[in-house]
Formats: C-alpha cells, structure tokens, sequence
C-alpha cells in the first residue's frame, strides 16, 4: 500500500490549502485545512455500485467540494509517483 | 438501495462510510503538527472500551483538572500553579513527601495512552555578558525528537473528565508520564533531566488494558525508552507559534554525541529484550 502522505499544500481558487492524510482503521482521509475561509473538511475515497470509485465527504453534505479538491489531491499524489 | 452523498454504493459500503463518519466527528485535531502543552489543546488519546477488549481513539484536553474545579478560569489557574501536563512516574502513588499522590486514583481508574509523533525538548545553553561573565538568560535550542522507524508512539497517561461550565459539557482531559532521562534527553532536556515515559508496546497494552498492580503499574510509569532508540534534529524555535517542525542548524551549537548509546545501561529500561 502507498505510504501515507506527509502534509502538502494544494492551491485552490487562488489560495492555499493544506492538506494531510491520517489512516483510520483501514481507512484512509484526508483533512483539507482552508486556514480560516472555510470550515475544515475531511474527505474519502468511496466505492459506487460499479466499483467505481469516487470522493466524498465525511460526513455527507459537502459532496462538490470533496469532488473538486480530491482531483486535486489525485493529481498532486500521481505528479509526484512519476 | 443506498446512497452516500448522493452516490449509489452498496450496504456494506455505506455502513462502513457510515462507521468513518462517526470516527472523523472526534477528529478535529488531525491537522496539528506540534501539541504545545501550555494551549492545552485537544491530543489524541486511547482509552480501553468497558469489556477491555478493545480501545477508542478519544480526545482529551491536554493538562489534567480534578472535578473540583468550579469554572475555566479556575482550571487555567490550578494547570498554571501545578503544571498537570506530566506527572512523574515514579510518584504515581506516593509523593516525594510519602503522602498520598493526586494522580492515585487515576493511576488505579482512568489510565490511558497518549499518542504522540514525536516530541520537542529545549536544550538551555549559557549566554555570556561582555566582560565574558555567565547571564542568568539562557539560549534555547529546541530539538525534534523520535523513536527510530516509528511514525508513532504511545505515553502512560492518566485522564479526568471536569465538568466545563462555559461549554456545559464534561471535557476530558490528560496527563502523560516522565521519568528520569537516558544519555540523549539529558543533553536536550539539560534543565531537568527528564523525559516522556515510552514503554514498549506490550507495557502500553499492560497498562490501558489489563489490570496490573501498584508496584507494576509504577515500573511501567518509570519505563525509560534508550538513546539508541531515538532519533534527534535541531529546529526553528517558531514551532510554538507555527505549529511546525522546520529542522534549523544552530552554527555554534555542539552536534550530539552518540558514541555512548551502544554501551548505555538505564536503571528502568524494558525495551531490552
């Protein structure tokens, strides 16, 4: 299984966030820090009917954000593996 | 059918998003890299479930307060005068005076384990004046330290929950263990000679989980981790206002010596096989 992530900062709308992975049980998430403009939010990787996976929030409530920064953590661990 | 965030996902897979749910509400607290203890902020702490077969991952207020606290303000002031933060092993029961210890009822009731990733000491070293005499100011040189190869490691701790009358709501709060400091800690921690207690796991689990005696509980408390199992940077001193570890070099400041941790014999070392 991939490491876990040390802390990272990802640039979203034009600020930074910063980001940390935790494992809990055998689940991983991620806390996403907006330093104050918004409330910190947590997100997972789910698995849909398909096996298809997808992001979400935990809890439930903040699916558009969990979708758009999850691309983002997604894109900044792929970056970093080639 | 199931849905979680509007997502379909089957029943296993929703009560196990469901299950995370309930494990991240008591979570708020993953995003701090360095606990500064004079915050008393929230810390991770296990605490074994009532059958003691398992353990939650709770948080607690970091410095204890004894239910006869009337209000916060009161709290501050008694964790101010007594630093609660720690308590010493080696007086888990019985002060220094031989008179019974504060923490005893804990000690026998509400022990838990303290999840830490490390730790920060200061080194003082002396400053000097201009015709070369020793100032009473000393310079601080804080380290980072870790146990080798682990991303985490666990403190005896002992918990209260007092009730908060602003927040209307009983808090949990903690203290950890120290005991006396191997060769490392007493070079970084040089103004008291102390350290945090880490003893090796099965102590951990002796301690949160099982039901161990006095004199037992006391030589877990006491347990000191060696030298050799630590690892030690100099850092930036802004980690108490940041809450970050940025390694620092301090250009007149000694480098470690570590020849002695083969060799090094402690009075309460369990972590030797």
């Amino acid at each position: 299984m991939r490491a876990l992530e040390p802390p990272f900062d990802l640039e979203l709308e034009d600020r930074i966030i910063v980001v940390a992975e935790h494992e809990i049980g055998s689940n991983r998430v991620f806390h996403v820090d907006f330093k104050g403009w918004k409330k910190p939010l947590v997100i997972a990787v789910g698995v849909g009917l398909r096996d298809q996976k997808f992001w979400t929030s935990i809890p439930q409530g903040r699916q558009a954000e969990a979708e758009q920064i999850g691309k983002l953590i997604a894109g900044y661990i792929r970056a970093k593996m080639k | 059918m199931c849905y979680y965030n509007g997502q379909r996902v089957t029943r296993a897979e929703f009560i196990q998003l469901k299950q995370l749910e309930k494990a991240v509400k008591n979570y708020d607290f993953l995003d701090v890299g360095v606990h500064n203890g004079f915050n008393y902020a929230p810390m991770a702490i296990a605490v074994a479930s009532d059958d003691r077969r398992d353990f939650d991952i709770q948080q607690a207020e970091w410095g204890y307060v004894p239910e006869y606290i009337k209000s916060r303000e009161e709290a501050t002031k008694f964790r101010r005068m007594y630093t609660t933060l720690n308590f010493k092993g080696e007086n888990l029961f019985t002060r220094d005076d031989g008179k019974k210890s504060m923490w005893a009822d804990a000690a026998r009731n509400r022990r838990c384990l303290v999840l830490s990733t490390g730790m920060i000491e200061s080194r003082h070293e002396p400053t000097f004046g201009k015709q070369g005499q020793v100032l009473k100011a000393t310079k601080k040189i804080p380290y980072h330290v870790n146990v080798v190869g682990r991303e985490y490691f666990w403190f005896p701790g002992l918990y209260n929950d007092w009730f908060d009358p602003e927040k209307g709501a009983m808090v949990r709060t903690v203290a950890f263990a120290t005991t006396g400091a191997n060769g490392t800690m007493k070079y970084i921690h040089n103004s008291k000679e102390r350290m945090p207690t880490i003893p090796p796991d099965e102590l951990c689990w002796e301690w949160l989980m099982e039901d161990p005696s006095d004199e037992r509980l006391v030589e877990i408390a006491v347990s000191q981790v060696p030298s050799k199992m630590l690892e030690a940077c100099t850092i930036s001193s802004e980690y108490r206002t940041s809450g970050e570890i940025t390694p620092q070099d301090y250009p007149d400041h000694h480098a470690l010596d570590s020849t002695f941790v083969d060799t090094e014999e402690l009075d309460f070392d369990h972590w030797r096989k």
